[in-house]
């Protein structure tokens, strides 16, 4: 079922939570609503729910207008951040509680929690109480309780933000197989721009109650909208700087061949940590000679601090190379390096311009 | 280095010990203390009171019970407490369902009015229900003409004691709800039960044993009652007067057996309650536990 938000605006008192958002999410698909905190995903996604009703604007599942409809009726599937499990039921009866509700017949309630436990992998289960389960088990019941009437759409709020890193990786990808199979629309919240990335067909950024970019999860990242985005789904080195008629001048390194205003104009750069290189030599305009100032290995790759040597204050920019190559270059902290940008994106104070690869 | 190293240690372990337990003489000196409290207070006037009632023999204790006056002052408390605690359980149920699942403008106040019943003394409240419903009032005298009278009936000893007992319940269930939050409601509400299925199936199987608990309080102390009772009731015998009250009459008419045996009733009153209060806490405990069991079980 597609769901459709136009123009919905809602406040919490003068803190405007959402802004004339408009949302398209394609019938099956699996859509983020990433963001950071504040920015409302929240609260869009408990409209849709119809836990909020909006001030102004409308929702539509299918060709069917529900802005006015109880959630009840709406027939959503919503897991909550701390799963909300029944305390006092069992796993089985917390998956058949949606049907109980609806007056369905017990051999067939039977039925599809038994059928439910199997695609959740909670066999062994069904008698424990929520209290008995670890993080891991209560997010699955927490998913089979809400898919079990069958719901048109499946709303999760941070669906993973309670669990340890090992347990969420795992629960990502299998969340994502999950929707392979049973091709629910799905809308999930998070802050987590890797799990939004990792596990979405389409990602939804938002930030103070508005809309800064919707697309697929590879547009996203190779075209962001505007700095927002590109600072948020990124890590971003932000240079202060200007352009003026012989090119752009940032920290000490000048790109010469992107562009120019006779007038000079204040600017920022944003270059991320993976776009920049060390090299030996210095050989053409966009490099910077500098120090290598700290340097952490995290896994398969490092991360590290590089201060430019022309840089009048003491800007450093964060670079991150892979463990092979940190080596056979034999980089270590304290040598003296040049930094070739590769690709640098610069947004003037008015207007913007696009990625520039080198 | 390995010596210092030792000391610290040292001085660890002991400083922690100091921390966890007190010395022997501290500990010993308040279980006494509060023992002997407990003693004072407690076990020794309820010898008293079993003392005194049984002083003329148990046939005169049966006949202070079986007298008519004792008997219809049962009726009334019993009634008091059968219409006021039911009441008390709504008013309470719907003040802590107000102030924990609703915003609105001046909560707090509310929160803090809720206890006003626990901070004025009963006695005047019990006469600001006679300024508010006696004859010479507006209300009052408009419910007289109406053939209802409120003061000096039982109409009067409820609203007292439903007053007094206002604040158990709601102070019970209020920091039980607030910690629960409305999550499981919601949740509820999503997979499509209606505001009834979801009050029977989620809200109040979570909320039951501080509704239990609440109830239990509020009847204790509807049982018990005297103040504001007193007050309201005019003290007609055979007709307004509940147990408390009924006590103090026939202790002023200096027939002291009689007055300790109908206390004795309040006293066998208390201990059910707290019997029923033990049960519940022991039924809640064993269904823990035997969830462990299950746990374990499944585990193996």
């Amino acid at each position: 079922m597609k769901i459709d938000i136009r123009k919905v605006s809602k406040a919490f008192g003068y803190f405007p939570a959402l802004d004339a958002v408009d949302v398209t999410v394609p019938s099956g698909e699996l859509v983020a609503l990433l963001g950071p905190s504040g920015s409302g995903k929240t609260t869009l996604l408990r409209v849709i729910a119809g836990l909020e009703t909006p001030e102004t604007g409308h929702v539509i599942f299918g060709e069917t207008d529900v802005t006015d409809h109880p959630v009840r009726t709406r027939n959503v599937g919503f897991v909550f951040q701390h799963y909300a499990l029944f305390q006092h039921m069992t796993v089985a009866q917390n998956i058949a509680f949606g049907l109980r509700v609806r007056k369905a017949s017990r051999a067939e309630t039977a039925e599809r929690v038994a059928e439910l436990v199997s695609l959740m992998q909670l066999d062994g289960l069904e008698r424990r109480l929520p209290s008995e389960l670890s993080g891991g088990q209560r997010q699955r019941v927490a998913l089979a309780r809400a898919l079990a009437p069958n719901p048109k759409v499946l709303l999760l709020d941070e669906p993973f933000g309670a669990l340890d890193a090992r347990v969420r990786q795992d629960l990502r990808r299998w969340l994502r197989r999950l929707h392979n199979d049973i091709h629910v629309t799905t809308v999930f919240v998070t802050h987590d721009q890797e799990e939004a990335f990792e596990v979405a067909d389409r990602v939804v950024i938002l930030n103070n109650g508005r809309v800064e970019q919707s697309g697929a999860p590879d547009d996203i990242f190779d075209h962001p909208a505007n700095a927002f985005v590109m600072d948020f789904v990124g890590n971003v080195n932000v240079l202060d700087g200007m352009i003026d008629h012989r090119g752009s001048h940032f920290c000490g390194l000048t790109f010469k061949d992107t562009y120019k205003a006779d007038i000079p104009v204040v600017a920022k750069a944003y270059i991320r940590s993976g776009d920049i290189e060390y090299c030996r030599s210095h050989d053409d305009s966009q490099s910077t000679k500098g120090i290598i100032t700290y340097a952490r290995r995290v896994g398969p790759v490092v991360r590290t601090l590089f201060s430019p040597k022309d840089s009048s204050d003491a800007a450093s920019m964060e670079v991150e190379l892979s463990l092979d190559d940190w080596r056979s270059k034999n980089l270590k902290v304290g040598a003296e390096v040049n930094a070739k940008v590769k690709r640098v994106r610069i947004f003037p104070e008015r207007g913007e311009y696009d990625n520039i690869s080198f | 280095m390995k010596p210092a190293m030792d000391m610290t240690a040292r001085a660890i372990r002991t400083n922690s010990s100091k921390g966890v337990s007190d010395p022997l003489w501290l500990r010993w000196g308040l279980i006494f203390t509060s023992l002997c409290f407990i003693f004072m207070v407690l076990i020794l006037p309820l010898v008293v009171v079993f003392q005194t009632a049984f002083r003329d023999g148990v046939p005169n204790y049966l006949n202070a019970l079986m007298d008519p006056d004792t008997v219809s002052a049962i009726k009334v408390t019993l009634l008091a407490v059968v219409i006021a605690v039911p009441l008390n359980i709504v008013f309470g149920f719907a003040a802590a369902w107000s102030i924990t699942r609703f915003d609105f403008p001046f909560k707090r106040f509310v929160l803090s009015l809720i206890d006003v019943p626990f901070a004025v003394s009963p006695v005047i409240s019990g006469m600001i229900f006679v300024l508010l419903f006696g004859a010479n009032s507006v209300i009052g005298g408009w419910l007289l003409e109406n053939g209802i009278k409120v003061i000096f009936a039982l109409p009067g000893i409820v609203i007292a004691t439903t007053f007094v007992t206002f604040p158990f319940v709601a102070r019970e269930l209020i920091p039980v709800m607030q910690s629960q939050g409305a999550d499981m409601e919601l949740a509820a509400l999503t997979l499509g039960a209606s505001p009834w299925q979801m009050l029977r199936m989620v809200t109040l199987p979570n909320i039951k044993w501080g509704l239990l608990y609440g109830t239990i309080l509020c009847t204790a102390r509807a049982v018990g009652e005297f103040g504001a009772v007193s007050v309201v009731s005019g003290h007609i015998r055979g007709e307004t007067n509940t147990l408390p009250l009924h006590v103090e009459v026939v202790y002023n008419e200096y027939h002291f057996s009689a007055a300790f045996a109908v206390a004795t009733l309040l006293v066998a009153m208390a201990f059910i309650t707290l019997g029923i209060k033990s049960v519940a806490e022991f039924m809640e405990k064993s269904r823990a536990s035997e969830n462990r069991k299950r746990t374990l079980e499944a585990a193996q």
